[in-house]
């Protein structure tokens, strides 16, 4: 017993926190890092992502709404990661770290609510963006609270969950609190032979709307040209006059929401140009002939477009404006202090390192026009054209 | 040495302790607000046109929407590279009480934006070609709203017919439109009576005032006069998309009972996961939605069955943070309080959270009785 709670200790990643002067309240994130997946585990990590939120054998709904004063528990599930965040009141860190423990440890997963989530998850339409970015059609008739539980003890282990607290705490205060809990944590073996099943990817974009999409080589975890690359997004795809805005809907009139995004992998990044073509007549046509527009758009860069990509990387990251490679978080650390949370626990878990704003964007001034110009280039021109028919 | 000891002196002087903000009604009907928000990184310049000079009908349907598209770009069409370059962004939209720019920029940048909203002010040249281009993208943008959008579409249009017209518009009526019946547009809206201009960040409130001044007191006076509210009625209909949607008819945003519609709406969102909440503060009719998208069952069941009292502090709670939520930041702030501001120059926020403490339960329980029916507009999405 003394080894296993030593053990756990051990393995358990440090908390992160992140204190604000002035600050109302107290936001709570636990982020737990995803291993390769089959298809089928996808799956039931989905249903996971719907019922976790409905109560645990701790705190009943309602109870969970005393501790949060009415504030909503949300749960996303990413390809990387899972991530559930909420706040609580300046006063009630103790009970915000308790509930989010219950979370992680003593999520009800009902059988009931299992069902309802596979039949939610089996009906749901996404939207087209949605669909875009994760061409997957939930296809499981039923699960069972054994497949539930077995996974969620799985995803949820010490060595794979990040826990971030911030806004209105005194620094050391959250991790005293969460350390007295991982102590009672035990870990769960992984299994001998895990799912290997393939995810069936969709060719059509069931939300009636096809997409289009350039998506550029993998790059791995910790690749050094990770910044050039991003404000290469920046550049081709985040705002007016973007590449992407300025070719396909002012020029090319295809499109009314076009945007890059710097998507999450197990291995670590895809960079994505998505293209909603609602009317388009021949879209893989008309995907081509904006793919060659853009490669000749580049070509055509000065300097005022680069500062242009880092003015805007600092209007998305400081200031908050939603438009950015990595929108796929929803976290804008200008916005809010569950923003800046929820990034800094990110990329915590992603890169092993703390997320500095000012460092981010002070590294953006480095990068050159030419690499900049080699960076979109390659991303583009390397990339497959994917297109999702809405017809 | 005079000189020296004058500065000093001058150094040495307590700053002057401002008012939050200051509003400026300016002779030709315009109005300023400078909202001091200290310590904000950014500010935000925000330009209300409302709709009450050229209220939608069926007749010039989404032509409010088109002439923003062309605003937007600016007389020079540079607007965008300058505000990205410097650190900011530009938003517009076109909502039922107006249309609206917002220009935010880091704080050291924030006069930029001045200029921005008055090339903004400023139509450029349209030509028939380029109207039937935007159209072109216009149509693309009909075609991605959102299910949450048609859904409360659809309950405003069940409860107010033509007074309930969307905002999006009739892509028929705007690809008939001509580069003259936009201008006479921009001219009835562009009219003093009928703007509002805030400024919302850490800004000194004398000079964020006199800067919106100088770009606000040439224009003319113009006549927008108000529009009789019509009154709304529940009813059953049908909407674009996957989902359901219950909505209360409200009138005066300052009437009490609106914003206790407001809490039991969220009193109720709270037990539903997933819902959404859809409101828009108005002086004449309004329309509070709840709604949930990509299921058809839940939201009208939950509204029919909750017990008042369980969800009653529950739903004051959530409408006080939804009222702080809005303002919490330069940007929410300006364009919160603009909205109250271009329909009733004396309201706020801050009477949202007062009516909210004085919420009896009895107004909370008619504020329900709203959403459910025969009172309510039931929506659901196929």
């Amino acid at each position: 017993m003394i080894t296993l709670i030593a053990l756990t200790t051990l393995l358990a990643n440090p908390i992160s926190e992140f204190p604000e002067r002035n600050a109302q309240e107290i936001s709570l994130v636990a982020i737990a890092k995803l291993p390769n997946l089959g298809a089928k585990d996808r799956q039931i990590l989905d249903v996971i992502g719907k019922a976790i939120t409905r109560g645990t054998e701790i705190y009943g709904r309602r109870e969970a709404y005393q501790i949060t004063d009415g504030r909503t528990v949300t749960c996303s599930v990413l390809p990387d990661a899972v991530i559930l965040q909420f706040s609580v009141p300046a006063n009630n860190l103790k009970l915000g770290i308790s509930l989010m423990d219950a979370l992680i440890h003593n999520a009800s997963l009902t059988q009931i609510e299992i069902d309802r989530a596979v039949d939610s998850l089996g009906r749901k339409e996404q939207d087209y963006w949605h669909t875009a970015l994760s061409p997957y059609k939930f296809e499981l008739g039923s699960v069972t609270r054994e497949q539930v539980q077995d996974l969620y003890a799985r995803v949820f282990r010490p060595e794979a969950v990040y826990l971030g607290v911030g806004g209105a705490i005194k620094p050391g205060e959250a991790e005293d609190e969460w350390s007295n809990r991982i102590e009672r944590w035990h870990p769960v073996p992984l299994p001998q032979y895990p799912d290997i099943s393939l995810d069936k990817v969709a060719v059509a974009n069931s939300s009636g709307i096809t997409t289009g999409e350039i998506r550029g080589q993998e790059m791995p975890n910790g690749d050094p040209a990770i910044i050039t690359k991003t404000l290469a997004l920046y550049a081709l795809g985040s705002g007016k006059e973007s590449s992407l805005h300025r070719i396909v809907r002012e020029k090319l009139g295809l499109s009314y929401r076009q945007e890059s995004i710097l998507w999450p992998t197990t291995k670590g990044w895809l960079p994505r140009l998505i293209i909603a073509m609602a009317d388009a007549e021949d879209p893989a046509a008309s995907l081509d002939a904006a793919k060659k527009e853009l490669l000749a758009d580049i070509e055509t860069w000065q300097e005022k477009d680069l500062k242009r990509a880092i003015g805007m990387a600092n209007a998305n990251l400081r200031l908050g404006v939603p438009l950015g490679p990595l929108g796929f978080l929803e976290a804008y650390p200008g916005r809010s202090v569950e923003d800046r949370v929820k990034m800094g626990t990110y990329w915590q878990m992603k890169t092993g390192t703390q997320w500095s704003t000012e460092k981010f964007l002070n590294t953006l001034e480095f990068v050159q026009l030419q690499d900049l110009k080699d960076a979109a280039t390659a991303i583009v021109r390397d990339g497959t054209t994917v297109v999702l028919s809405g017809k | 040495m005079l000189s020296t000891f004058a500065c000093l002196l001058a150094l040495h002087q307590a700053p002057i302790q401002q008012p939050p903000r200051l509003r400026t009604i300016l002779g030709n009907g315009a109005i300023i607000l400078v909202d001091r928000v200290p310590d904000s990184p950014n500010v935000s310049l925000q330009l209300f046109v409302s709709s009450r000079a050229v209220p939608d009908t069926k007749t010039n349907h989404g032509l409010r929407h088109l002439l923003e598209h062309f605003e937007a770009r600016g007389r020079n069409k540079n607007i965008d590279a300058k505000v990205e370059t410097a650190g900011g962004f530009l938003y517009a939209k076109t909502t039922r009480v107006a249309t609206q720019y917002e220009v935010v920029l880091p704080k050291k940048s924030w006069k930029m934006g001045v200029d921005v909203i008055q090339e903004i002010m400023q139509l450029g040249d349209v030509r028939s070609e380029d109207i039937q281009h935007e159209v072109k993208i216009m149509r693309q943008e009909g075609a991605i709203r959102d299910v949450s959008a048609h859904l409360a579409d659809a309950a405003w249009s069940a409860a107010y017919g033509e007074a309930g017209l969307d905002p999006f518009g009739d892509l028929g009526v705007m690809g008939a439109a001509t580069p003259e019946l936009l201008t006479q547009v921009y001219k009835k809206s562009m009219v003093g009576s009928n703007v509002l201009m805030v400024i919302s960040g850490d800004v000194d409130l004398d000079e964020g005032t006199q800067s919106a001044r100088s770009i606000l007191a040439s224009l003319p006076r113009g006549n927008s006069p108000e529009r009789p509210p019509k009154i709304g009625r529940g009813g059953l209909t049908a909407a674009v998309g996957l989902g359901e949607a219950r909505g209360a008819i409200v009138g005066d945003m300052e009437d009490p009972l609106t914003i206790a519609t407001v809490a039991a709406g969220l009193g109720v969102a709270s037990e539903v996961d997933g819902s959404f909440m859809i409101y828009t503060p108005t002086k004449a009719q309004g329309m509070v939605v709840i709604g949930r998208v990509g299921e058809t069952t839940g939201v009208g069941a939950e509204f029919e069955k909750v017990d008042p009292a369980v969800i009653f502090d529950r739903g004051r709670s959530l409408a006080r943070r939804w009222v702080r939520g809005q303002i919490r930041d330069a940007s929410g702030s300006g364009n919160f309080r603009g909205q109250l501001m271009i329909q009733s120059p004396s309201f706020k926020p801050e009477r949202f959270l007062d009516m909210l403490d004085r919420m009896s339960f009895e107004d909370f329980k008619e504020g329900l009785a709203r959403f459910r029916e025969p009172n309510c507009v039931t929506v659901t999405g196929r």
